[in-house]
């Protein structure tokens, strides 16, 4: 594992600091045991394995750290450079590697998930491009290694086989245990499932599917809070949600274009009529 | 700082918190100008100092999504769904928040989980499922869309008679026939559009894309048809044309697509065989930013004219033609689109005289606005247009002016107003002025047309 640099561990400092967390210093954070990220959310069941601590919001996950869910069990984790790590019910993972320097651009993140489900969604680390190439998030498991490329991936695996399943970003690379890529999802809503005997052609995961895989990173046992307020994720599009194509779709642009273009009877007849004869001008 | 009794009740007491707090949100969101880098990261730092606390977490969220970091907005809201107390709102976010980052499958898996959460208000229910309908159509293996209109069209000048008082016949300047210039009509049409798309669940994104038009109307001053020599009214068209393609990206790492496409139509003037057009053609779009797409086109197709004997070397008309443009589309602010085309047409002609070229441009403004009435919060939608184009032919025509070859200068300006009445029902008003300015004076004309149809989008 790479050690952590204190020099760009300003956000460390800035968190231990405000929590009451003990400061890394810079021996401290050289070593396995600095802070990576902090829990901001937490479904009971869930323990830090290497003392069978229960895990509460803001305690600070340390490097090399390992959690354990039961079948209640949900923790949320937000990391140093922003990523996120939702671990579902009956999982485990272990913080592998964990190094960010923001001024440096460079950085890495790791984990092994050894049972279960993680949802990630990827930082700067995973954002950054360094001389060597593009950096990913890396989740290990004992079929597979993904790699999140700037986005949001699935990855659940069980003893013979693992699931990758790609949500946004730039690409998700599902490569065998020694590292070797084998197949690239780029395309959003489509999975990747890695067994023993090798690595399969992704696939598309249906919106059915997709319910099922999501809600065990939730808590359906709803109570009575709903929520008012208008919504944040179209606070710059007002009214946006009842013309979505035009005013919130990422291709929105492209579908004006196109509906200008043949809106009319007249613009499109005048393409297709050409020059005919003046007679038939519409 | 909360009192670490039990994680449970922890997370229960900030959740609680944040829907005590959900009023608070759109204050921040208020703001018109995106915030700062380091605006999202002292948030952050808020965070980290404090997970446990609402506020800090909520301004997090919606400074990261205002900033349009919606990925990290994601990140934050997602983690809040741990808690049994997550307001139900939270999910119609997420769903938002996907869509707009183009990941439809988790986006309508959050929607329909929001929309059957009985507390969720039914506001937000009603635009939840707006959203629904439309990412519900985006997960479709094959996508059917469409609309289909049914109008009434004043003209001033529907047959493009010149209205000059004297033209050119076999060199020399005569008179105009009274019965020869501008008479305005009116007509009733039918217009439909049908788009089909196969999704063939590649990684490029390959689709199988088809596009159809259909079209046909009929004049007032049309009684019945005929085909004597002279016909000097308008023809009521039946048109048929479309095209068909894989749409695919070339390089899975940009957002360009491309589709090779094959061409086809035909048409019927006055009840009989009118013209045929087919041909190939590739077209491509390249989306710079959520704002900025630019396009591309390039056909080539070759067009046939029936012989009639109610137009005059008919079968001259047709030939090979070549055409190719650019657009660029601009996203100024939201509800309001800058769009730019320049294009050049090359046909050949079967003769001199009905061969070709010239450049074409065209820039449109689009502004959606909320309607002065009704319309059930669906923005109405005003476009202006300008467009121009030039013809220069490539011979002269004998039959009118042997040494003079012929060119024209087209405007055209349009004002188009589209009007929702309810989500599958809309009024559309266009007024149309065009002049044209041509060397010879049989063919400089203008119109005037103004027209109102009810749309029923599919």
């Amino acid at each position: 594992m790479p050690p952590m640099d204190i020099n760009d561990w300003w956000l460390a400092a800035a968190a231990a600091a405000a929590t009451g967390f003990v400061a890394p210093t810079a021996t401290a954070a050289t070593e396995a045991g600095g802070q990576v990220g902090v829990v901001t959310s937490v479904r009971s069941g869930v323990v830090s394995a290497a003392n069978e601590r229960v895990v509460y919001i803001g305690n600070a996950v340390a490097f090399g750290e390992r959690f354990r869910t039961d079948s209640t069990g949900i923790i949320h984790i937000l990391f140093m450079d922003q990523s996120s790590m939702t671990l579902g019910p009956n999982s485990e993972l272990v913080i592998d590697e964990f190094a960010f320097h923001p001024k440096e651009q460079r950085g890495n993140i790791a984990v092994n998930l050894i049972k279960g489900s993680l949802r990630v969604v990827g930082g700067f680390i995973s954002k950054l491009t360094s001389p060597k190439g593009a950096n990913s998030a890396l989740v290990r498991t004992a079929t597979a290694t993904i790699g999140i490329r700037g986005g949001i991936s699935i990855v659940d695996t069980q003893p013979d086989q693992t699931r990758g399943t790609f949500l946004f970003g730039e690409h998700m690379d599902v490569m065998s245990p020694d590292g070797q890529t084998v197949q690239q999802v780029t395309r959003p809503g489509f999975s990747v499932i890695a067994n023993r005997s090798g690595i399969g052609s992704p696939f598309r995961f249906s919106p059915a599917d997709m319910a099922g895989l999501v809600s065990q990173f939730e808590n359906r046992q709803a109570n009575r809070s709903s929520g008012t307020g208008s919504l944040i994720s179209t606070n710059d599009r007002p009214g946006g949600l009842n013309t979505p194509g035009t005013s919130l779709a990422p291709n929105r642009v492209q579908h004006v274009s196109t509906e200008i273009r043949t809106q009319t009877p007249g613009g499109s007849l005048r393409s297709v009529l050409v020059n005919g004869a003046a007679q038939v001008q519409s | 700082m909360i009192e670490k009794n039990t994680p449970v009740s922890a997370g229960r007491q900030a959740l609680l918190a944040l829907c005590l707090s959900a009023v608070a949100i759109p204050a921040w969101a208020q703001n018109a100008a995106p915030p700062t880098q380091p605006e999202v990261e002292q948030a952050f730092r808020e965070v980290i100092a404090n997970a446990a606390s609402v506020e800090a977490r909520s301004k997090y969220a919606t400074l990261l999504v205002r900033a349009g970091n919606f990925e990290g907005g994601i990140a934050a809201l997602e983690g809040l769904l741990v808690s049994p107390d997550a307001p139900a709102s939270i999910r119609v976010e997420l769903g938002v928040l996907y869509f707009r980052l183009g990941s439809y499958a988790i986006a309508e898996s959050y929607l329909r989980t929001a929309i059957d959460d009985p507390r969720l208000e039914p506001a937000l229910k009603s635009q939840a499922e707006s959203l629904l309908r439309d990412v519900v159509q985006r997960n479709k293996t094959s996508q059917l869309s469409g609309s289909l209109m049914i109008g009434v069209r004043g003209q001033s000048n529907p047959t493009s008679a010149t209205d000059n008082s004297q033209v050119y016949y076999l060199g020399a300047p005569v008179a105009r026939g009274n019965d020869a210039g501008p008479k305005s009509d009116m007509d009733t049409h039918f217009w439909g559009k049908l788009d089909h798309v196969l999704d063939l669940d590649k990684q490029n994104e390959a689709a199988v894309v088809t596009s159809l038009v259909a079209y046909a109307n009929h004049y007032n001053s049309v009684d019945s048809y005929t085909k004597q020599v002279g016909y000097s009214k308008p023809f009521d068209l039946a048109i048929l044309a479309g095209s068909t393609g894989i749409r695919f990206k070339p390089m899975a790492s940009t957002e360009l697509t491309i589709r090779p496409h094959l061409i086809f139509g035909g048409a019927m003037a006055n009840g009989s065989a009118y013209f045929t057009n087919t041909g190939f053609g590739i077209d491509g779009d390249y989306r710079a930013s959520d704002a900025m797409a630019w396009g591309g086109a390039y056909e080539n197709t070759k067009l046939s004219f029936s012989s009639r004997e109610d137009m005059t070397n008919s079968s001259l008309q047709g030939g090979t033609r070549q055409a190719v443009r650019v657009n660029a589309s601009f996203e100024a602010a939201p509800g309001r689109f800058l769009l730019a085309e320049l294009g050049y047409a090359d046909q050949d002609g079967n003769a001199p005289y009905t061969g070709y070229r010239g450049p074409q441009f065209r820039v449109s403004y689009l502004l959606s606005y909320e309607p002065p009435m009704g319309s059930a919060g669906l923005p109405w939608t005003t476009t202006l247009s300008a467009n121009t184009l030039r013809r220069d032919y490539r011979g002269a025509d004998a039959s009118v002016e042997a040494l003079t070859v012929r060119n024209d200068t087209e405007w055209r300006a349009s004002l188009l107003n589209y009007m929702p009445l309810t989500r599958d029902l809309a009024l559309q008003f266009q007024l149309e002025y065009s002049n044209t300015s041509s060397n010879i004076p049989n063919y400089s004309n203008t119109n005037t047309s103004g027209s109102l149809g009810v749309i029923w989008k599919y």
